[in-house]
């Protein structure tokens, strides 16, 4: 296979040509770090490269497979971790500078298990300074400097996962684990035209990752394919004694269902998005009717925005409580960020508290309504990446429609992203598939029956 | 700015109960954080707080019972039967 095969080939792909005997995964891992230190660095995609601790699994890798144990379709599958996640020995910067040299004496759970599956970690990547809790308002917010899309290095890559965006889409790497608290996987996925999941909140371990909101804060893969997300998922999910709100509800296997499938369609979703992405979000309306059936529903009636953001703003100021206080916090880079979080330490107690009341009544009947269809979907991201020197409030202004991203959020509920289309400036677009909680298979059989009707998972950039 | 000047001011849109929990609210902060704050984010905190306030009053806005509980999540803690605390 070329350079270029190698470069977009998937999990299952690469897993295949392994088992051939046409490509190592020293190879692999080569090919990998080659184009983190080229491409990825490029597009500010890229911290710390683990070249050596990467290049020994490798070979460890080999011999294992060489000798009859084969680990699974993870074993000699080179990947990138999100700067969050705790690695033994590796500095851990969450993105920021004052925590650029911390460096941990243990493995994130999700680190641990990839390594059991033979996954091999060839890069921490960049993200915004912690996880964006700090209330970035334009892409500049990280020491390792803006991220830029994998489609246009004008673009913003997305965040807070910027890195695992841009280094899948960009073909550095074949898939990442990135950290979403409230849109961190499913926009650098949709502004890098890769397939996302954020798992159901408790589903994966947040041992070892850096704590934003303890109880929204969830972990899951990005890659090519749904398929491929599946596959990740199923290594990193289960119970995990260090983190006491992960479940031990098994996760259900993806069953190879191609039609049948029952569609709720978020009103009004589409109206105020940019004109590619509801012509595109139209377009594969028309896919989905092919494969099920569709039925326009609202959501219920709460402040979901609000609600989501008063328990965001109460346990991040509280986890970086210490580093606000000390000063520390004047050290982050986007300006807005130094002081971002001092107005939460006066958020009152009863406030979070009715915040937490609204979210368990929200939760049911979302539940109730989500309980008649496999998924519900909207565009992931209603424009497309916005350049990099923009600020937010230019690009996306400060009116938003109604959206899947507070209330999935909230609610802790599954939710994949996978690409739908381009701009006419050739950024990518997306639809995400949001599911009950739990039910990861039926969102992630929605996204593959869609994805065999389609090819945009297939495009990539010219790197 | 001055922390005076800093926790009185009334933006256009910000009725006066509005305006006094978010100068209260401010006059916190500044307690916590002295002379650090330079004019800018003073005003940048201020705009936030505003921001944080009306949060608040959407929440207030959905009626809840005295029965509605939020979900915690809290284990009693128990060392090994050979501890002595």
């Amino acid at each position: 296979m070329s350079a270029d095969g190698l470069a977009y080939a998937t999990v299952a792909e690469l897993g295949r040509l392994i088992r051939a005997g046409e490509v190592t995964p020293t190879q692999l891992v080569e090919h990998a770090i080659e184009r983190l230190e080229t491409v990825g660095r490029r597009l500010n995609a890229v911290v710390t490269i683990t070249r050596d601790l990467a290049l020994a699994r490798a070979r460890q890798a080999e011999a294992e497979l060489s000798a009859g144990h084969d680990r699974g379709p993870l074993h000699g599958i080179p990947y990138g971790a999100k700067d969050l996640l705790a690695t033994a020995g590796i500095p851990t910067t969450w993105g920021a500078t004052p925590f650029q040299h911390q460096v941990f004496d243990y493995d994130a759970t999700v680190i641990a298990r990839l390594r059991e599956a033979g996954a091999i970690l060839v890069a921490k990547l960049a993200m915004v300074e912690c996880a964006g809790g700090f209330g970035y308002e334009q892409p500049d917010a990280s020491f390792t400097g803006p991220g830029k899309s994998a489609w246009s290095e004008e673009a913003w890559s997305g965040g807070s996962s910027s890195g695992s965006g841009s280094a899948v889409g960009a073909g550095c790497i074949p898939f990442a684990i990135g950290s979403e608290t409230w849109g961190s996987i499913l926009t650098p996925s949709a502004f890098n035209g890769v397939t996302g999941l954020r798992p159901t909140y408790g589903r994966v371990s947040r041992h070892g990752a850096m704590a934003l909101s303890w109880t929204m804060d969830k972990l899951g893969p990005m890659a090519r394919t749904a398929e491929d997300c599946a596959t990740v998922l199923a290594a990193i999910a289960g119970p995990d004694p260090n983190d006491p709100t992960t479940t031990d509800r098994p996760l259900t296997p993806v069953p190879p269902q191609r039609d049948g499938f029952r569609f709720a369609v978020l009103k009004g979703a589409a109206d105020w998005a940019q004109r590619e992405v509801r012509e595109n979000f139209e377009a594969s309306l028309e896919v989905l009717r092919e494969i099920g059936s569709l039925e326009e529903v609202s959501l219920p009636d709460f402040p979901w925005d609000a609600t989501a953001s008063v328990i965001v703003l109460a346990e991040a100021a509280s986890a970086f409580e210490e580093f606000i206080i000390s000063g520390e916090s004047a050290g982050l880079t986007a300006p807005e960020d130094r002081t971002g979080l001092h107005h939460a330490l006066a958020l009152p107690a009863v406030d979070y508290l009715r915040a937490l009341r609204i979210r368990r009544r929200a939760a049911r009947e979302l539940d109730r309504l989500l309980a008649e269809f496999d998924a519900i979907v909207a565009p992931t991201i209603p424009y497309v990446a916005p350049p990099i020197s923009d600020r937010f409030q230019t690009w996306f202004g400060r009116e938003r429609g109604p959206s899947l991203g507070a209330a999935g959020n909230l609610c802790g509920l599954p939710s994949i992203t996978v690409p739908n289309g381009f701009s006419e400036s050739g950024l990518p677009t997306a639809i995400e598939f949001t599911g009950r909680a739990y039910a990861e298979d039926r969102i992630l059989a929605a996204a593959i029956a869609f994805q065999s009707r389609t090819d945009w998972h297939t495009r990539h950039p010219a790197w | 700015m001055t922390e005076q000047e800093g926790t009185t001011d009334q933006p256009a849109g910000e009725n006066p109960r509005q305006a006094t929990i978010i100068n209260a609210q401010f006059a916190f902060i500044a307690a916590r954080f002295g002379d650090g704050l330079s004019a800018e984010e003073r005003a940048e905190i201020r705009s936030r707080l505003a921001r944080s306030v009306a949060l608040g009053e959407q929440l207030r806005s959905v009626p809840l019972a005295h029965s509605d509980e939020p979900e915690m999540l809290f284990i009693p803690y128990r060392g090994k039967d050979d501890q002595t605390s």
